[in-house]
């Protein structure tokens, strides 16, 4: 019951940074790190993995609304939440999770925690561009953007994690 | 259906993130205008492509009907062509022997149907009694005798030809003027038979053939062909006339109407 309020918590939290703040940051172009990713990527190591995906489509959804892309972010954060149980598998420790573990940079490392996060990113990104842009012309600028727009989120999620989430 | 909840529990998670993955794409299709328009022209694309290919396929399936709608229109096409008009026009040649002195008419005609390898060969032409043609009239062509017209009917008529064993015309050497009578030797279209030449005529290889006014048929000094060989068969002589007219390319004939026919053939009936 604790472990619901407090990601309820960092949710409401998380979902107002990203509307409130980071949205709003005139960067060039398309380019703002998505920090609401967090909320996804700190969930328990062996939480049901239909409930991720609900809890993906529904943030996902809500930054949508909130930036008018409707169904862009929703469908990026629902590849991600649907590859995060694989990264997991992938990069579990020798001896595996235990039942409660929550994938932090704290608990497994830095490493750890920027493979974890960055190829959960990129799966985000790789979507969500193609999503926005729905085309395969202009490839190269679309890569680039999209490269710079992941190292961007990675930074400022590996930020929060060494700052703010230590448990 | 208990199965089908059992399939639904176990791909559960694939199930449920294609359900999310389509709610998004429909969301990102419907609600974002650069996406929609993407959309809308790529599908459009797609949609053509379709549409061309399976018409591509179904237009083999109407090939019949295309076939015989073209059909149907090259038959009308043709009907409007030249050739396909029936000549009603009755235009009938005169023969200015002397003024009032006319005796022959002649009426064109063109060769419609035409036989020469048969036991019996008739040919039928395109003029008929609506044209002033009657039965037992003569047909000349421009080389020579062609035939009689047997039978008639309004806008055709049928011609017994000289290769036809019932065909008999009187003849006679152009120089010598001694007659005979000439019918088809029945094998060859270019060899007919005259008989029964005196033994005292002389003959000789090459000598023209007209017609004489004998038998009331043909108009006289017609060509009719040349001797080609002669023999002697019991008292008479026989000779092969090789015919003037080429009956495999006859294409215009002329029919012979004799405007004293009907006078002479009362008076000679006389003669019965």
């Amino acid at each position: 019951m604790e472990k619901i309020t407090r990601y309820t918590i960092i949710f409401i939290v998380l979902m107002l940074l990203q509307m409130l703040i980071f949205n709003n940051i005139p960067a060039i172009g398309m380019i703002s790190p998505y920090i609401y990713l967090v909320f996804i990527l700190l969930l328990p190591v062996n939480m049901s993995k239909t409930l991720v995906l609900l809890l993906g489509f529904f943030s996902g959804l809500l930054i949508d609304v909130s930036v008018n892309s409707l169904g862009v972010h929703a469908s990026a954060t629902v590849m991600m939440a649907a590859v995060r149980p694989t990264v997991l598998n992938i990069l579990a420790p020798r001896i595996g999770y235990e039942s409660n573990n929550i994938p932090l940079l704290a608990t497994f490392g830095t490493a750890w925690a920027l493979k974890y996060i960055t190829s959960c990113v990129a799966v985000h990104h790789i979507t969500l561009y193609i999503c926005f842009t729905f085309t395969f012309s202009d490839l190269g600028f679309m890569f680039l953007r999209m490269l710079i727009n992941i190292c961007l989120t990675v930074f400022v999620i590996m930020l929060s994690e060494i700052f703010v989430f230590k448990r | 259906m208990k199965e089908l909840f059992a399939f639904i529990e176990k791909h559960s998670f694939i199930l449920l993130f294609l359900i999310l993955q389509i709610v998004s794409f429909i969301f990102i299709v419907n609600f974002n205008e650069p996406q929609k328009s993407r959309f809308g022209v790529v599908s459009n694309a797609f949609q053509g492509r379709i549409y061309s290919l399976t018409q591509k396929i179904t237009r083999y399936f109407y090939l019949d009907i295309a076939n015989q709608r073209l059909a149907d229109e090259n038959a009308k096409l043709y009907k409007n062509q030249e050739y396909s008009k029936f000549d009603h026009t009755i235009n009938i040649t005169h023969v200015d022997d002397a003024e009032n002195n006319q005796q022959y008419e002649y009426i064109p005609a063109k060769v419609l149907n035409n036989s020469t390898n048969k036991i019996q060969n008739y040919i039928t032409i395109n003029k008929g009694w609506k044209h002033g043609i009657e039965k037992n009239m003569s047909v000349i062509c421009p080389s020579g005798i062609v035939g009689v017209v047997v039978r008639t009917s309004k806008n055709f008529s049928l011609i017994m030809t000289v290769l036809n064993p019932h065909f008999r015309v009187s003849t006679k050497f152009k120089n010598s003027g001694f007659y005979g009578s000439l019918t088809w030797n029945g094998k060859d279209y270019k060899l007919a038979t005259l008989e029964e030449i005196p033994l005292h005529v002389i003959i000789n290889i090459g000598d023209t053939l007209v017609t004489n006014s004998y038998s009331n048929l043909f108009p006289s000094e017609i060509m009719v062909g040349t001797i080609e060989s002669f023999y002697q068969n019991n008292n008479f002589f026989s000779a092969d006339v090789r015919l003037s007219t080429d009956f495999k390319r006859i294409d215009y004939v002329y029919v012979v109407r004799d405007l004293y026919k009907k006078e002479r053939e009362n008076l000679e009936s006389f003669m019965q």
